[in-house]
């Protein structure tokens, strides 16, 4: 076996992998020991766009809770028409962009809401 | 003074070199998994405590690769330390680097960011302590040829670790489970019981053990070594959510499937690190 002393530039990393461990450690840990929120949906409205198919609407789906969501169903409605779309996850206090196409001629102010998600 | 300082420039630009070959390592073992979405989707939806207990499970294992393998050549505890942690930073940067650049680090929050990179760096560690045997051009690297009974079963564990992570979070290690039959499954088990014993001990592949005669050989490694597969396939199925919800046979059923390129792994291990 080599057992070469420690160099200078060796030591200098460990440290920096060092501070990164604990650094990971800590952040976890805080996360893994603090009661998590479940899931706590909201929709806004971003824009509503002209488009080639007629008005597309964009939304933010924002979860306000520290668990993630999975499967999540979002379901627009102006008068007779519906639209919907479906997320993978939106993550605990976190958010996604998504678009509803609606296909009339008139600039839709549609009903927005979450129709239920599970746990990933 | 001169002589000296000429000897300590020598030492940190080969000790460069050993981390440009831990990158390369990392880079190599990583790179599957740092294209998997399941992998992405598990920093934020796995329970934190998950992503915690995985982290520092892996600190012993890195810890072992770092004493028969290494990204250097230096050796001893203190050395065998510094290298699991140089692994860890060179596994955190290389992981961190590649999520941003193909725009898929989530940084909703400081957990959900840790997360991703921490189930990333670990099998980067893994890659960049396995560089100096992969990636030196120099079969005779490492010190796997002198390991104890006890280091023989861990490096098994090691190369099991290394081909189940590849796999352990995908959705279709879960649908093969669910498509295949319980008669489908002990078929498996047997395939990878056979197979571990065959290639370690029959098929004359490089650093393969020589044991006094294959029932010896198979009460001493084999039986053992596939044990690891299953407990250790196990414990990735737990880490990445595959374990949740399951029924005990559903869970056999999951388990047994990842253990067969666990059990491929285990017998490689030789040629992996």
């Amino acid at each position: 076996m080599d057992k070469k002393s420690v160099s200078r530039l060796q030591a200098c990393c460990a440290v920096a992998g060092c501070v990164v461990l604990f650094g990971a450690v800590a952040v976890l840990a805080s996360a893994a020991f603090s009661k998590p929120l479940p899931a706590d949906l909201t929709i806004t409205r971003d824009d509503i766009r002209p488009s080639a198919g007629g008005w597309v609407v964009d939304i933010v789906v924002a979860n306000h809770g520290d668990l993630a969501a999975a499967a999540v169903d979002i379901e627009g409605q102006f008068g007779d028409e519906r639209s919907g779309v479906s997320l993978d996850y939106v993550p605990g206090r976190g958010e996604k962009k998504v678009s509803l196409v609606f296909s009339g001629a008139q600039k839709p102010e549609p009903r927005l809401r979450v129709l239920g998600w599970s746990e990933p | 003074m001169n002589s000296l300082q000429d000897i300590g420039k020598a030492e940190d630009g080969a000790y460069i070199r050993d981390l440009g070959r831990a990158f390369g390592g990392a880079l190599l073992f990583s790179l599957p998994l740092l294209m998997t979405m399941e992998m992405w989707a598990l920093g934020f939806a796995a329970e934190p405590v998950q992503r915690l207990l995985f982290l520092l499970a892996a600190l012993p294992v890195l810890f072992g690769l770092a004493h028969y393998a290494g990204f250097s050549a230096r050796r001893g505890l203190v050395n065998n330390a510094l290298d699991t942690l140089v692994a860890l930073a060179v596994g955190f940067i290389t992981a961190t680097a590649l999520l941003l650049m193909f725009n898929v680090l989530d940084g909703s929050s400081p957990a959900s960011a840790v997360g991703q990179v921490s189930l990333q760096a670990v099998p980067a560690a893994l890659g960049a302590l396995a560089a100096r045997r992969q990636l030196s051009g120099d079969p005779n690297e490492g010190e796997e040829d002198q390991a104890s009974y006890p280091g023989e079963l861990f490096l098994m564990l090691a190369g099991a670790l290394y081909f189940a992570l590849n796999l352990a979070p995908t959705e279709e290690m879960r649908l093969i489970a669910y498509l295949t039959t319980p008669l489908g499954a002990l078929g498996v088990l047997a395939v990878s019981v056979i197979l571990l014993h065959l290639i370690v001990f029959e098929a004359g592949f490089a650093g393969q053990e020589e044991a006094e005669t294959p029932l010896r050989a198979f009460l001493d490694f084999t039986l053992p070594g596939y044990a690891l597969c299953l407990l250790s396939s196990l414990a990735m199925l737990w880490v990445f959510g595959g374990a949740d919800g399951h029924g005990v046979q559903s869970l056999a059923a999951n388990t047994v499937i990842l253990a067969f390129p666990a059990s491929i792994g285990a017998a490689a291990a030789r040629l992996l690190v």
